[in-house]
């Protein structure tokens, strides 16, 4: 049996405020297969973003088990972590976080700085990814120049630029309109597709659910494959 | 209303007090700097202050008289001293204090009356300009009663001298001292708010997003500010007292380490109310000028600006960051698209270089105007009658007194028509051209500001004495040597060396005394001054040569607007400037230890001898008190205080103005680290930073050398005889080279700690976590 792309295990996430502890993620256990999109839904405040966030190696658990194609990153050291998310995991954050003193162009191939790959080997795949994403006319401007839509594709590419294998995304059309929403959400599938990645994404939208393979339930930090009543 | 008005200050004040305990924190550094600028502010009022009181504890213990009238007649005398039986009380406007009489086996016997002018109702503070009853007044009209004593104007009684003791000139000198203490106070206010400007802007662009909700739910630009000085008010007025003696800790320091006494009053309500008169406005204008830069932007600029608090300034193009290196190559290009953050550093810092630079300079100059001071000014004048009553075996007497430091014969320095004679002096003996005018024809250069002046044996012991002039003896044998000085218009201008030769150009005269053109045609030169003169003379005029050998180099001389000392063989002097010399003043200097109490035997012995010899009358000087009390001033340690704040500002700025720079930058950092940069790379970021600072200090030390060298232009030019400091000085005081090693170490030290320090600050910080935050809350900081 092939191994999953993603597999979490009893995870558990407490924050400690006062006397009262918060567990913002409870015994949460699931699977995500190579290639499926996976949806996450649940009100606000329920946990998902913070489940999302532990996933990519992005927060660290209290306890429980993380695995990535088979290693385990919740053993691993944060350089070791931060290499590995550098070559296999890609990000896409609510509030899109661009780097404000560099352009477009300089936020979407920082990843591939990171992984000091020469440049010949991503002209072709940023080509591909800044036409596909409507930004090409926008690659030397500053974010704040941008418009919410624009930040947010720019911010897609480069998740995207280093080809990771598994992608997360945590509400990436939350701050946009219906109409840049849909079409962003189109831009990111047909991407998936193209590029035939992993994709858990946490959402509000039911519509977008509906597109996934899969959806998740998320309540009071508790995980379910059903809807909670 | 009165009541609203007092429940909106109450709640005003509330507000602002919680504000301030709630972001401790962030308000911190303003409240070190607040501290800073209340002691500095203090330090001034108090230092000041005590010189006033200082002075007037000094003269109220050496002086009981106003006025000292020498050589007067026993008539004359007896007219003075009987005034209180001749008029009556209304019209008093002196009293005799005592009276003392010379004997003289040749002469008839002379008296030296000492006198208190009457000054009636002593009026305080402007209304002395209003009802006249000042010391003046009433010896102008002490002058007029008897003017057969004192002379008039017109016809002045030539065989008494007056003296004025620092008595009368008092109030003048008060009314100097509370000016100089204001125009401290108002400039140093004014760097205060200058160096509050740029903490403050740092503190208000780290609140914009706020700034900028205040404003989108209501609020005006005016009320923000009014907000932002209670806040302020609110760290200033507590710290008032605690600055207030720290700062007179500090005095008593200052002045008792000088050998002064310092006045210690528990609580100085004039020091207390100036001060926070000058911090209010420092405040208020550093508030005003910070957020009028913030708030000039809309509210949704502000609130949306968030992110570029950190002044980026756009690239017309973006870079090939896969060909660049991380971090150095990163962060090489953060700097670059960050330069104004970086170059507002780099310009305050260097500033604050400049003030430290400036102050040590000015402290180091005051010490040595002291000194010179002391060395240079006269304590008495010994006027002879003639040249001819002036004998070695006289001048002897009055250098034999004990306490008498030394005497010389008063060099005289005559200009009347000093710019009809030039000097040309050769090529090689000019060090700096600036002024001169040139003769290229013959390599020469020349100038017609030269003070000529007349002496011998006695005035060379004077310029070795006084000016570091080496022995003359060429001087003394051959008639057409010279000392001459190495400066102009108090700059080095000449290399001299004995055994050189200069050559005077006499214009010459015809038989009705007019000048002699070379050419008929020549067009007469009116209304030309100066190097157009010089220039014009040369051409047109018909001169006389003169050539005259170096025997003596006089390096210190306080050239001014006297030109070129040269001083000649009266004969020769006479020769060249046709007028018959007055050498017959004596100049005596007391010893460095002597009181008043000397100063007054001295003075007394000297009033004996003159009787004796008759035909000589002797004039002391202010001078002497005047120096004696300046020295306890302690302007130098004033201007040290002034110089380590800078100082001490520098680390405070550049540790506030990067810590908050990387802690808006944390949120880079952790996207950096999401997108799987290493932490040895994010600790690279900072290393390249503190690496950085060498290139910062650099940079300031460039500003600062550009700076300083205009501020040293601008003293050496302007400040002669301003702010009490002699022409002599500003070229001829020294700045040890430790200053500038002490100013480069601090600011690389500081641009090193400034950021070192987020460094230690973000790795105890790092979270993930921080991705998530929409914003800030103050308390982060």
């Amino acid at each position: 049996m092939e191994k999953p792309m993603l597999e979490v295990c009893d995870l558990i996430k407490q924050y400690r405020q006062s006397d009262t502890v918060i567990h913002a993620v409870n015994r949460a256990t699931f699977r995500v297969e190579d290639g499926e999109f996976v949806a996450i839904m649940g009100t606000s405040g329920s946990g998902k973003s913070t489940l999302l966030h532990l996933c990519a190696g992005l927060l660290s658990p209290n306890s429980g088990l993380i695995r990535i194609r088979g290693n385990d990153i919740t053993k691993m050291s944060a350089d070791k972590l931060a290499r590995f998310r550098g070559q296999y995991v890609g990000f896409i954050f609510q509030k899109h976080n661009l780097i404000p003193q560099l352009t477009a162009l300089e936020n979407i191939t920082l990843p591939a700085m990171m992984m000091k790959k020469p440049d010949y080997s991503y002209e072709h795949s940023l080509k591909k990814l800044t036409e596909t994403l409507k930004i090409r006319d926008r690659l030397h401007h500053l974010p704040d120049a941008l418009s919410g839509g624009q930040q947010q594709r720019v911010a897609i590419a480069r998740a995207l630029i280093n080809r990771p294998q598994i992608l997360f995304a945590d509400e990436p059309t939350g701050n946009l309109d219906r109409k840049n929403a849909d079409e962003v959400m189109e831009l990111l599938l047909q991407m998936r597709q193209e590029m035939g990645q992993t994709l858990l994404m946490v959402t509000h939208d039911a519509a977008l659910a509906a597109r996934a393979d899969r959806i998740l339930y998320m309540e009071d930090g508790v995980l379910s494959p059903r809807p909670f009543l | 209303m009165l009541e609203k008005l007092k429940d909106t200050l109450k709640k005003q004040i509330s507000s602002a007090y919680h504000t301030v305990i709630k972001s401790f924190r962030s308000f911190f550094p303003l409240m070190v700097v607040i501290l800073l600028i209340e002691c500095v502010l203090f330090t001034v009022f108090l230092s000041f202050t005590n010189n006033i009181s200082l002075r007037e504890q000094q003269i109220r213990e050496q002086y009981d008289h106003h006025l000292t009238v020498s050589c007067l007649t026993e008539a004359e005398m007896l007219l003075l001293r009987n005034d209180d039986r001749t008029v009556s009380r209304n019209a008093m406007c002196f009293t005799v204090i005592r009276t003392l009489r010379y004997d003289s086996t040749h002469y008839d016997p002379t008296y030296t009356v000492y006198i208190k002018i009457l000054s009636g109702n002593k009026n305080y503070g402007i209304w002395k300009y209003f009802i006249d009853d000042s010391l003046e007044t009433n010896f102008n009209a002490m002058c007029l009663r008897y003017h057969d004593v004192f002379g008039t104007e017109e016809q002045p009684n030539d065989h008494i001298t007056l003296a004025f003791t620092p008595l009368y000139t008092e109030e003048e000198e008060t009314d100097n001292l509370i000016a100089a203490r204001t125009f401290c106070l108002i400039l140093t206010s004014l760097l205060s708010a200058a160096l509050f400007v740029s903490f403050y802007k740092i503190f208000a662009r780290n609140k914009q997003f706020a700034l900028g909700l205040y404003a989108t739910f209501g609020a005006t630009q005016r009320g923000i500010c009014v907000q932002a000085m209670t806040e302020l008010l609110v760290i200033a007025l507590p710290f008032l007292i605690p600055s207030y003696y720290l700062s007179s800790l500090l005095c008593t320091l200052l002045y008792r380490s000088g050998g002064a006494s310092y006045r210690f009053s528990l609580l100085s309500l004039p020091a207390l109310f100036t001060v926070l008169l000058c911090i209010v406005a420092v405040l208020f204008f550093g508030t005003l000028i910070s957020l009028k830069f913030v708030t000039k932007k809309d509210p949704m600029q502000l609130i949306a600006g968030e992110d570029r608090a950190v002044v980026v300034t756009p690239p017309p193009r973006s870079q090939n960051l896969l060909s660049r290196t991380f971090p150095i190559g990163y962060e090489t290009l953060s700097f670059w698209r960050f330069r104004r953050h970086y170059i507002s550093l780099s310009f305050l810092s260097s500033l604050l270089s400049v003030v430290f630079v400036a102050g040590c300079y000015l402290s180091a100059a005051y010490r040595a105007d002291a000194a010179v001071r002391y060395r240079t000014d006269p304590d008495f004048s010994v006027k002879f009658s003639s040249v001819e009553t002036v004998e070695a075996e006289r001048i002897a007497l009055f250098r034999e007194i004990s306490g008498v430091s030394n005497a010389f014969i008063e060099p005289s320095k005559i200009h009347a028509d000093t710019l009809s004679v030039l000097l040309s002096v050769a090529g090689e003996n000019v060090h700096s051209s600036r002024g001169l005018a040139e003769d290229r024809a013959r390599n020469t250069l020349y100038t017609g500001d030269v003070s000529l002046i007349s002496g011998g044996v006695d005035l060379a012991e004077y310029f070795q004495e006084f000016y570091g002039m080496s022995a003359s003896d060429a001087f003394l044998a051959d008639p057409y040597s010279i000392l001459i000085g190495n400066t102009f218009e108090n700059r080095e201008t000449f290399d001299f060396a004995v055994g050189d030769t200069v050559t005077l150009l006499i214009p010459e005269l015809d038989e009705e005394g007019k000048l002699v053109y070379l050419d008929e045609n020549a067009q007469k030169i009116v209304n030309a001054t100066g190097l157009h003169y010089w220039e014009e003379a040369y051409k047109k005029l018909s001169f006389r040569t003169l050539t005259l050998t170096v025997a003596g180099v006089i390096d210190d001389y306080p050239s001014g607007a006297e030109g070129v000392p040269l001083v000649m063989h009266p004969d020769v002097y006479e020769d060249v400037t046709g007028a018959t010399l007055l050498a017959n003043v004596l100049t005596v200097r007391l010893a460095q230890e002597c009181t008043v109490k000397d100063f007054m035997r001295v003075e007394d012995q000297f009033c004996a001898f003159a009787a004796r010899m008759g035909n000589c009358t002797v004039q002391s000087h202010e001078s002497f008190f005047e120096n004696r009390v300046e020295r306890l001033y302690r302007y130098d340690s004033l201007m040290l205080v002034i110089s380590a704040t800078a100082l001490l500002m520098i680390p405070l700025y550049l540790i506030y103005a990067q810590g908050v720079f990387f802690r808006k930058r944390e949120r880079e950092f952790t996207i950096l680290r999401a997108i799987s940069a290493p932490s040895n790379k994010i600790r690279g970021l900072y290393l390249w930073n503190t690496l950085s600072s060498l290139p910062v200090a650099a940079l300031s030390l460039l500003f600062s050398a550009l700076l300083c060298g205009g501020l040293f232009f601008f003293f050496e030019r302007f400040l002669p005889n301003t702010l009490g400091i002699g022409s002599k000085i500003i070229s001829g005081a020294s700045l040890s080279p430790l200053v500038f090693v002490i100013g480069i170490l601090i600011s690389v030290f500081s641009a090193f700690l400034s950021a070192l320090l987020p460094y230690l600050w973000y790795r105890k910080r790092y979270r993930a976590e921080i991705l998530t935050n929409t914003f800030y809350s103050e308390s982060e900081f």
